[in-house]
């Protein structure tokens, strides 16, 4: 079951789609980024036609839906299940005191919608799963995974990999995160890189609201250089983040992809 | 690379936090595969093979690859294979893919 705030644009990422025009009210409200080097009324316009669906919207989850609302992504597509807990409240930036046991997701897009009412936003009060994995990845574009099991990233990432869609994955543990992107074959597989669930996972672990808002406004920021076709993506490559000791590394992943040769910029998924 | 030098394995995320230490050297004569490695950082510290054992909890002759795990050498991931090799005086990485491990 979901349900839809604001339908401004069509959702079906494998329809021809013309760049939609910016609103008086958009170029106004966007003016700042307008400006950024290589991005411009163009990619904005590629951002207004996009859909970005985020795989919970927790500590990282809520803060790239913050971010790609704030920068005009059009259509938002947010998965989570459950009830919002008080000891959510820590990092997870869309819910309220005030709605502790009312559903997630709803919280999310309320304050969503509530920030930029020319969202579209579907709301999702499911996890992503094998089950629903294929659907979901198909409502978008691109994908942001802030899932903290492996099952839920396995699921995505075959399903989008099917689909041929960018899947950002954003993690973190207690000051540490990890940001890369996967869409191949100008990256390796998630699979290359996760091939199986290791025993003894556990979903609970220690952190910091400010750390996953950190790495939630770098995959955010990965999402808008993949819709928008500029600057250069983390294709093939792992940024590591040790805010411990506040290093950040560049990882390469395979030599055998040709992850590298985007790092001129790269084309938007967007047909046009 | 000098003989006989240790190799230097940072650990991260949930493995750092089992065993309370970001660094572990492990002895090293020559080159050996990286699943030799593994086995031996397990044998040292077994409060790890909840994360990097097998589910089956066998880890003396058939122990492959760490899952969820990247192993990193010089910025640059090392190929998940029986083939890799590590060399003495190596520093290396193993760097968590996901959220979460322990709490």
């Amino acid at each position: 079951m979901s349900h839809e705030i604001s339908p401004t644009v069509p959702a079906d990422s494998s329809v021809q789609r013309s760049m939609p025009e910016l609103s008086e009210e958009e170029a106004e409200t966007y003016a700042w980024q307008l400006d950024v080097r290589d991005f411009g009324v163009a990619g904005q316009a590629r951002l207004k036609a996009s859909s970005v669906l985020i795989s919970r919207v927790g500590g990282i989850g809520s803060v790239v839906a913050y971010e790609l609302a704030a920068a005009g992504v059009g259509h938002l597509i947010l998965a989570h299940a459950g009830a919002i807990q008080r000891s959510d409240l820590n990092r997870q930036l869309l819910m309220t005191a005030a709605r502790i046991g009312s559903s997630r997701v709803d919280c999310a897009a309320s304050r969503l919608q509530e920030f930029n009412p020319r969202l579209r936003i579907t709301a999702i009060p499911e996890n992503v799963g094998p089950e629903n994995a294929e659907r979901l990845v198909g409502l978008a574009d691109c994908i942001v995974d802030a899932a903290p099991l492996f099952q839920e990233r396995l699921a995505m990432n075959d399903a989008a990999a099917a689909q041929g869609k960018p899947v950002v994955e954003a993690a973190m543990f207690e000051l540490e995160a990890t940001l890369t992107v996967i869409h191949p074959p100008k990256t390796p597989g998630f699979r290359d890189l996760v091939a199986d669930v290791p025993p003894g996972w556990q979903r609970r672990f220690p952190v910091f609201g400010a750390v996953s808002g950190a790495v939630g406004c770098l995959a955010a920021l990965e999402a808008i250089k993949i819709l928008s076709g500029f600057a250069q993506p983390l294709y093939n490559k792992l940024l590591r983040i040790d805010l411990r000791a506040m290093r950040v590394e560049t990882i390469q992943l395979r030599p055998d992809c040709p992850g590298a040769e985007n790092d001129t910029g790269s084309p938007s998924p967007l047909r046009r | 690379m000098a003989d006989s030098s240790p190799i230097t394995l940072e650990l991260t995320g949930a493995l750092e936090r089992v065993i309370g230490r970001s660094h572990v050297t492990l002895h090293c004569s020559q080159e050996q595969p990286a699943t030799e490695l593994f086995r031996r950082l397990l044998h040292e510290y077994p409060a790890l093979k909840l994360y990097l054992g097998r589910h089956d909890g066998d880890d003396s002759e058939r122990f492959s690859w760490p899952r969820g795990f990247l192993l990193v050498r010089d910025s640059q991931m090392l190929p998940s294979s029986p083939d890799t090799i590590v060399y003495p005086g190596d520093r290396l990485t193993l760097i968590q893919m996901i959220s979460g491990g322990v709490a």
